[in-house]
């Protein structure tokens, strides 16, 4: 399979994520997904797209070990995390967090994690077009 | 010694990254002054605001000496996800 943790430009499938990482081990019983979505509207303004960017080599890093940690802190088989960075329409898709468990409680645990961790950790930073401009937004959300 | 910059603080600076002759280690905040002089236009808003700094993709402190060959980085709050 393709490495689980990948920082691109283009767009993913996530019927084909899940489909990989069903391939990793036949012990899994539950796939949680967190799909992030680019939306039209933040912070009482209208939103026509947005642009990522990132510090490669120490966003790669974080993320690398964001999935490192919740295989070890979580009773959970396989973690994939993808992230887009450039330009972004609305309603695309930008991040994808998908955990294999055993079980679905620890699959939802760790999901919810890892979302939260990258949110906080990951050196990514996302600018919003509105109305009155380009604006970076770099308070978490 | 290479100092990067991102998202506003780039746009701040008129470019994304820039190189300061560095020819022996130097204390961060000698670093930071000598960097504001080079670019006013950063004054102010290198050091609090949540803005982390890491060198060579390590977080550091106010108190970091920095080294020859360094790559630093001021990184405005995260926004990813």
């Amino acid at each position: 399979m393709d490495f689980p943790i990948r920082i691109q430009s283009a767009d993913f499938s996530v019927e084909e994520e899940i489909a990989k990482m069903k391939a990793v081990s036949k012990r899994i019983g539950g796939i949680v997904t967190f799909l992030g979505t680019a939306r039209d509207f933040s912070n009482g303004h209208a939103v026509f797209k947005l642009t990522f960017e990132h510090y490669a080599a120490m966003a790669e890093q974080t993320m690398v070990r964001i999935r490192e940690k919740a295989l070890e802190k979580f009773d959970i088989l396989a973690v994939t995390l993808l992230h887009r960075v450039g330009v972004i329409g609305i309603g695309e898709n930008i991040v994808l967090i998908v955990v294999g468990a055993t079980h679905r409680q620890d699959a939802f645990t760790a999901c919810a994690w890892c979302i939260d961790e990258l949110k906080k950790t990951v050196p990514i930073w996302k600018r919003e077009e509105t109305p009155e401009g380009k604006i970076w937004v770099t308070e978490r959300p | 010694m290479t100092i990067r910059f991102f998202a506003h603080l780039k746009d701040l600076a008129g470019v994304e990254s820039v190189s300061l002759p560095l020819e022996r280690d130097c204390p961060l905040l000698q670093l930071i002054s000598q960097l504001e002089e080079t670019i006013p236009s950063l004054k102010g808003f290198t050091v609090g605001r949540g803005i982390q700094i890491a060198v060579n993709q390590v977080f550091i402190d106010k108190t970091a000496i920095i080294h020859p060959g360094d790559e630093i980085a001021f990184l405005p709050p995260f926004s990813g996800g």
